[in-house]
C-alpha cells in the first residue's frame, strides 16, 4: 500500500494540482529551480499549509487526522533551523517526543547515538558547527519514531563530508517501513542517492520517476535551462554541462 | 528548585510580617488575628502586614509568570509585560475608571477590569502590528504601542479634574502594594489561577515554539490558538495587578532571566520558578521600601525600575554579543 498517496493537491498559485506517491522503504528527492514549489509541498505535506485536494496516508484522508496523530506519523525538518534559547542538544532532540507526550530518555539516547552527536547531549546547540546542528536538527526528528521524514533541502550549507553522513542517515532511517522525502539542488546526489525523483517547475510535477528516467537532458533543459546531462555509466553519477569538465 | 525558591516564598513572607515601623510578634499575631481579638499585634500584622505581604507574593508572581510566557512566547529575551506595552494599556484602562468613573457597579474591581481590557487590547494591537514577522518585530510594534498607551494617559492625566486627582494618580502609578485591603487580593487572587492556568497548559507550545513557528505546527501544536491563550493569560496577570499595584516595572523582564540558567533555559520548565522568583523579589523590594527612613515614602515600582533598569541595560549587552 502506498504509505502517502497525494492527488490534485492545490496551493494558492504555489501548487497546481501536484499527485504523487511514496512507497515504504523509498527516499523520494524532489527536484527542481528555484521557487518551483518545493518547500511548498513538504510544507503542505506537514500540514502547515493549508491546501485543497487530497493527502492519503495509508489509505486513509490525512484531514481526519489529530494533529497531533499526524505529527507522530510525519515530521517535517525546515529549510533553516534555529532555537530561540540556547537548549542543550538532549533538549532539542526531547523536543521530537513533543507529538508524544514524553521525554523517552531511552528514545533519546537511541536518537542521539543514530545521528552520532551522543557526545554533546549537554552542550548548548548554538555551540556546534553548522553541520554539527544538522544532525541534532535530524536527532530530533528521529526521536519521533515518525513513519515518514519530510526534509526541506536538509543538504544546504553542508560541506561534502556532512552531506554524505545526512544522506546515509536518511538512506537508513528508510528501512523497516519507513520513508523519506527530501528537496534538494545538488542533481548528482539526488541521482546517486534517491530511489525516485520528482521534478517540479513552477508548481506543477513535471516528472516522476526512477534518475535515469527523470534526470533526461530534454528535461534538464526544459526545467533548468542549461544543456547538461547526467552520466549514469560512471561510478557515481556525474553531472556534465555541456563544453566543460564535469562538475 | 521550586522546593528552594518555596522556601525562600515563606522566608520572604516572614521577614515582610516581621518588618515595619512598630515591632511586633509577627506570628503570635497572625494567630489573635486569626482568633478575632483585637491586640494591637493582631491588628498590625492581620490587617497591615498581611495584606501587603500578601498582595507583594502575587503580584511579584503575576509578573514573574507573565514575563516567562511572553518571552517563550515571542521568543524574545526582551519581552516584558512593559516592553509589549502591557503594562501600559493596563494603567491607561485604570486610569480611565478612575477619571471617568466607568463600571461603577463593579466597585473595586472596577479598575482590574479595566486594567485587563486595557493589557488585552494592547497586547492584541501590538501582536496584530507585528504580525507573521513575529519575534524581530515584537519590540518595535511593543514600542509603538507603549508610547501610544503613554500619550492617551499623559493625556488622561493632562485633563485631570484636579491636582489632588492627578498626584493621586501619579503616586498610583508609580507601583505601590501598601494600604491596599484583603479585597485587592480577592481580584489578584482568581487571576493569577486562572492567568496562570492558561499559560502553564500551553506549556508544551512554549517549548515546541523554540525552533519557530512552523516547527511547532507540524509537531501538531496549534501555535495560533495557544498564543491566543498566553497573551489573555499574560494580559490577566499583568492587567490585574497593574490595576491593584500600579506600574512594578522590570520583574517581569529580568525574573525569567535569573531562574534560565537553572532550567536549562527551557521556556516551559521557566515558569514556575520565574512566578515563585518574582514573588520573592518584589517582597523582598517592598520589605526595602519599608526599612528606608521614614518621610517622603520611595515607591515601590520606582525601586524596582531603578533596580531593574540597570540589568536590562546590561541585558542588551550581553544579547549584543550573541549577535556580534
Amino acid at each position: 500500500m502506498d504509505l502517502i498517496r497525494v492527488e490534485a493537491l492545490s496551493l494558492a498559485q504555489r501548487l497546481v494540482s501536484v499527485s504523487l506517491d511514496l512507497q515504504p522503504g523509498e527516499l523520494l528527492g524532489i527536484i527542481g529551480p528555484n521557487g518551483a514549489g518545493k518547500s511548498s509541498l513538504l510544507e503542505s505535506l506537514a500540514g502547515i499549509q493549508p491546501c485543497s485536494g487530497l493527502i492519503s496516508f495509508e489509505g486513509n484522508c490525512l484531514s481526519t487526522f489529530e494533529p497531533l496523530e499526524r505529527a507522530r506519523k510525519i515530521a517535517f525538518l525546515p529549510q533553516r533551523s534555529t532555537a530561540a534559547w540556547t537548549l542543550s542538544v538532549r533538549d532539542v532532540i526531547a523536543l521530537g517526543r513533543l507529538p508524544w507526550g514524553d521525554e523517552s530518555a531511552q528514545i533519546i539516547d537511541q536518537a542521539a547515538r543514530s545521528t552520532g552527536v551522543d557526545e554533546w547531549l549537554n552542550v548548548p546547540v548554538d555551540q556546534l558547527s553548522g553541520g554539527e546542528q544538522a544532525r541534532v536538527w535530524l536527532a530530533r526528528l528521529l526521536a519521533g519514531e515518525p513513519r515518514v521524514i519530510l526534509a526541506d533541502e536538509p543538504l544546504a550549507s553542508l560541506d561534502l563530508y556532512y552531506q554524505q553522513q545526512v544522506l546515509k542517515l536518511l538512506r537508513r532511517y528508510t528501512s523497516r517501513e519507513r520513508a523519506v522525502i527530501l528537496s534538494l539542488h545538488d542533481l548528482s546526489l539526488a541521482a546517486a542517492w534517491c530511489d525516485r525523483l520528482v521534478l517540479m517547475e513552477a508548481g506543477r510535477v513535471v516528472a516522476v520517476g526512477t534518475p535515469q528516467a527523470v534526470l533526461t537532458a530534454e528535461n534538464l533543459r526544459q526545467v533548468f535551462r542549461v544543456e547538461a546531462e547526467i552520466d549514469f555509466s560512471a561510478a557515481v553519477p556525474l553531472l556534465r554541462m555541456q563544453g566543460r569538465e564535469p562538475v | 528548585m521550586n522546593g528552594i525558591l518555596a522556601l525562600l516564598v515563606l522566608l520572604a513572607a516572614f521577614l515582610s510580617l516581621a518588618t515595619g515601623s512598630t515591632d511586633i510578634a509577627p506570628l503570635a499575631g497572625l494567630l489573635e488575628w486569626a482568633r478575632g481579638e483585637q491586640s494591637i499585634d493582631a491588628i498590625v500584622s492581620g490587617e497591615i502586614r498581611l495584606p501587603r505581604t500578601l498582595l507583594a507574593l502575587l503580584v511579584g508572581a503575576s509578573l514573574g509568570l507573565s514575563g516567562a510566557a511572553l518571552q517563550g512566547l515571542l521568543r524574545n529575551p526582551l519581552a516584558d509585560p512593559g516592553l509589549t506595552g502591557a503594562s501600559q494599556g493596563a494603567a491607561l484602562g485604570a486610569a480611565c475608571v478612575f477619571y471617568f468613573g466607568l463600571f461603577p457597579a463593579l466597585g473595586v474591581a472596577a479598575p482590574a477590569l479595566a486594567g485587563l481590557v486595557g493589557a488585552g487590547l494592547a497586547l492584541l494591537i501590538m501582536l496584530l502590528l507585528a504580525g507573521p514577522a513575529g519575534q524581530a518585530m515584537v519590540i518595535m510594534a511593543g514600542l509603538a504601542i507603549s508610547t501610544l498607551t503613554g500619550a492617551l494617559l499623559a493625556a488622561v492625566l493632562n485633563f485631570a479634574p484636579n491636582p489632588f486627582a492627578m498626584q493621586e494618580l501619579v503616586f498610583w502609578l508609580l507601583g505601590s502594594v501598601s494600604e491596599r485591603g484583603l479585597d485587592h487580593l480577592w481580584l489578584l487572587l482568581p487571576a493569577l489561577l486562572v492567568g496562570g492556568g492558561l499559560i502553564c497548559s500551553q506549556r508544551r507550545l512554549l517549548l515546541g515554539l523554540s525552533l519557530g513557528e512552523q516547527v511547532a505546527q507540524s509537531m501538531g501544536l496549534s501555535p495560533r490558538r495557544g498564543s491566543r491563550l498566553i497573551v489573555l493569560g499574560a494580559a490577566l496577570l499583568v492587567g490585574t495587578s497593574v490595576a491593584v499595584a500600579g506600574a512594578i516595572g522590570f520583574v517581569g523582564l529580568i525574573v525569567p532571566h535569573l531562574v534560565r540558567p537553572w532550567v536549562q533555559h527551557r521556556p516551559d520548565r521557566v515558569l514556575l520558578p520565574s512566578a515563585l522568583l518574582g514573588a520573592v523579589l518584589v517582597c523582598l523590594a517592598d520589605i526595602v521600601v519599608r526599612l528606608l527612613p521614614p518621610g517622603q515614602e520611595l515607591k515601590l515600582g520606582v525601586l524596582t525600575s531603578l533596580i531593574g533598569a540597570p540589568l536590562f541595560i546590561w541585558l542588551v549587552w550581553k544579547e549584543r554579543r550573541r549577535w556580534i
